[in-house]
């Protein structure tokens, strides 16, 4: 009985072990072989991602994110994530097993280098999401959006993601995505901690905000 | 001796000094404004750290070395009564500085190098502000040699003799200025340009934080020497009284510039890439290093209290009270010695380990910082500027009550801003942050010290547009003053001045030997044992 329990408690922890949210660490090579990508051959690759994601990866669907103007490191992680199970998608996983890490960065590099997507500035207010964006909010712990993703929605090295000019359906579903852990693929659950404490109408309205920002 | 060329010389790296003083000084403003989180209109992230950088480059960098190489000069010049060796040399030395200052506003202004002036690897700031950063410090090095150079032709030409002391004070502060600039210099050459210019993909913070501290702490001493110098050979005269003891201030300078280098780790004790044993033998220099600080207070308040009873002072405290308070530089020391008391309090606090825990990288050290720099290294360069402004520009003051409600109002201002900072700290509000956004009972009862802050950054921007106003009327004043820099006479004249206090030889060995026990291993432990560089951070 003894040796069950000494066995069972060591057997424990192993139930307990859990995946990383990504396989993707940022070292210098890393960093390096994402910049060294070929942007020529990115361009032929991505004639293939044209029909989603747009001829200059300005995409025309909620359904699909622009890429144009994308980070390359954010844009190889998610292609990394995607291959191998780190973040699902019944369209993108198979695509991305596809690919070769070449080819991921090569990718990358070609969406990073094209221009983003313009928004005229809306006249439409976006209170609660500037709120969040500006000032985060000291009830619910939240810091500020713009202190990681920039005052321009730009993003920030190493991979978090420029948000401006992205289709706000896109935005909010992914925001969607992170609440109900659907997406997993945010390093120390970052996103996922901070979108379950946001409600619908935030979501929504953080979506049209980053859709219209002033760049 | 004509010394119109040194007058100009002084003169332009004043106005340099005193340009970014002013300029760092609305930024200032701004900052505890935006800080407060009471004006939404002016809050901006960017402008902030932008800011920020660019007040601590102004008012530690810029402020200081162009201050104190006018001030070096001028001091050389008329102390030995030597013409400036190689002026050409020395416009150099200042065109190079003056370069380097312009090339890191570009990326400062713009909100590309906002890393704060202690540079903060592993976030990076565009390649100009270091390369800028480098030159200011290569410029100033034109200025240490020249004074060297000058230190050495009058020992020469007087063998035996004491060197005078302001001088002996100036050189001292550039000997130590060369062995403090040199952690610095292998960071930035060797660390942050080759990484910001892409030529090496990754930087050891640790390396560059202990390199940074061979520099942080001394520089300190840099700036503060002048005001020292001042205590000891100014004041003394200004006040109407003697220096008490040639040989004690002689024997603080050296003991300030050997004791100051090799304790820079009190800035890493919560670092962890020293080990305990190192931070706690350089805990034990810092605590050293405090004695030259009270010599210079005893000797000073000794020589305050010879002026004050020449001048008819009587009893415990009369003194005091008989002093010239409407001497800009009487009032100077007065005002600086009380901030260095409350400062000096909380650098103990600082220096000591656990204490230090508890203030680590809170308002207090912001606090602490501005009341010893801000406070009383900054007020006597105020009391220096009244004193040599006339001498300089051949005018006399254009106000002495201006002057004189300019040090009250900075001092008011300094300890209205600081002692909220202080509270703060202690209330645990961080240092360095832009915003608060965070609403707890905690984060609530620091309000009212907020608005507090407000208030003291507002009497010390109007205190030092006094300042800049007293100063352009005197130079563009058309009344003639034709005196001269007037240095004090000792209480005590020594017959016998032993080697060791006229010269420097002896002193920079025992510097190597120091230097070498408290950074030789802590500096060679990264390249002994395997590390793991970091990328690019941030902004």
């Amino acid at each position: 009985m003894k040796k069950l329990i000494l066995s069972a408690a060591l057997l424990l922890p192993s139930a307990a072990f859990a995946q990383p949210s990504s396989q993707v660490a940022w070292t210098a090579d890393q960093l390096n072989f994402v910049k060294a990508g070929n942007p020529q051959k990115g361009e032929a690759l991505a004639k293939t991602c044209n029909a989603c994601h747009g001829e200059k990866g300005i995409s025309t669907s909620a359904a699909f994110p622009s890429l144009a103007g994308q980070l390359p490191t954010y844009l190889y992680k998610q292609l990394q994530d995607y291959a191998d199970g780190s973040r699902d998608n019944a369209m993108m996983s198979g695509l991305a097993k596809t690919l070769s890490k070449q080819d991921a960065a090569d990718l990358a590099v070609w969406f990073g280098s094209q221009t983003p997507a313009f928004q005229s500035k809306t006249v439409m207010v976006y209170e609660k999401a500037e709120t969040l964006v500006k000032g985060g909010s000291s009830e619910r712990v939240l810091p500020p959006c713009e202190v990681c993703h920039g005052g321009d929605g730009k993003g920030q090295v190493v991979d978090i993601p420029a948000l401006s000019g992205q289709n706000a359906d896109y935005i909010s579903a992914t925001l969607h995505a992170f609440k109900d852990g659907t997406r997993h693929n945010d390093i120390y659950s970052r996103m996922r901690i901070i979108a379950q404490t946001l409600t619908d109408e935030e979501i929504s309205e953080l979506g049209y905000y980053y859709q219209n920002i002033k760049k | 001796m004509d010394n119109v060329a040194e007058k100009k010389l002084a003169l332009t790296h004043f106005w340099v000094a005193f340009g970014a003083f002013a300029l760092a000084c609305v930024m200032g403003g701004y900052q505890v404004i935006e800080r407060s989180g009471f004006f939404k209109i002016l809050e901006s992230r960017e402008v902030y750290y932008a800011s920020v950088s660019t007040h601590g480059v102004l008012m530690g960098f810029v402020l200081t070395t162009f201050f104190i190489m006018g001030f070096g000069y001028y001091v050389a010049t008329s102390s030995l009564k030597l013409p400036v060796w190689n002026k050409t040399f020395a416009w150099t030395g200042f065109g190079v500085a003056l370069t380097g200052v312009v090339l890191a506003a570009l990326p400062l202004l713009g909100g590309a190098a906002s890393v704060m002036f202690t540079f903060y690897p592993p976030l990076q700031a565009h390649p100009l502000f270091y390369i800028g950063a480098t030159l200011l410090v290569v410029g100033s090095w034109f200025w240490a040699v020249t004074m060297i150079v000058m230190y050495m032709q009058w020992k020469k030409a007087n063998p035996g003799k004491p060197v005078p002391l302001a001088m002996f004070a100036t050189t001292a502060n550039a000997i130590l200025w060369l062995w403090t600039s040199a952690g610095v210099a292998a960071e930035v050459l060797f660390q942050l340009i080759p990484w910001a210019l892409g030529l090496i993909d990754t930087i050891d913070p640790g390396l560059a934080r202990t390199l940074f501290a061979w520099t942080l702490h001394p520089i300190v001493y840099f700036w503060l020497i002048p005001t020292y110098t001042a205590f000891y050979t100014l004041v003394p005269k200004q006040a109407g009284g003697y220096l008490f003891s040639d040989i004690m201030a002689r024997a603080a300078f050296i003991l300030l510039v050997v004791f100051s280098l090799p304790i820079g780790f009190h800035h890493l004790y919560m670092d962890p890439e020293q080990n305990h044993g190192w931070k706690i033998l350089h805990a034990i220099g810092t605590f050293v290093v405090t004695l030259p600080t009270f010599v210079t207070g005893f000797t000073v308040i000794a020589s305050l209290e010879i002026a004050g009873r020449l001048r008819g002072g009587k009893g415990l405290f009369g003194w005091i009270a008989a002093l010239p308070w409407h001497n800009p530089m009487v009032l100077a020391i007065i005002l600086g010695l009380l901030m260095l008391i409350f400062g000096g309090f909380g650098g103990l606090v600082n220096a000591s380990y656990a204490m230090n825990a508890m203030v680590h990288n809170t308002a207090w050290i912001s606090g602490h910082f501005h009341l010893i720099f801000g406070g009383t290294t900054i007020i006597m360069y105020f009391g220096i500027a009244y004193y040599f402004w006339p001498v300089l520009t051949g005018k006399p003051l254009f106000s002495n009550s201006l002057a004189t409600t300019q040090l009250w109002t900075w001092f008011v201002g300094m300890v209205i801003m600081t002692t909220p900072w202080h509270i703060l700290g202690l209330l645990g509000q961080p240092r360095r942050i832009d915003s608060v956004n965070y609403n707890n009972l905690l984060t609530l009862s620091w309000e009212p010290y907020e608005v507090t802050m407000i208030f003291g950054g507002l009497i010390l921007i109007f205190s030092a547009g006094l300042l800049m106003y007293n100063l352009y009327k005197t130079q563009t004043g058309t009344e003639v003053f034709s005196g001269e820099v007037e240095y004090a006479e000792q209480f005590d004249s020594p017959d016998y001045l032993p080697g060791y206090l006229n010269s420097f030889t002896l002193w920079n060995i025992v510097i190597g030997v120091f230097m070498l026990i408290a950074f030789g291993y802590p500096i060679l432990q990264f390249f002994l044992m395997e590390t793991f560089g970091s990328g690019r951070w941030g902004v």
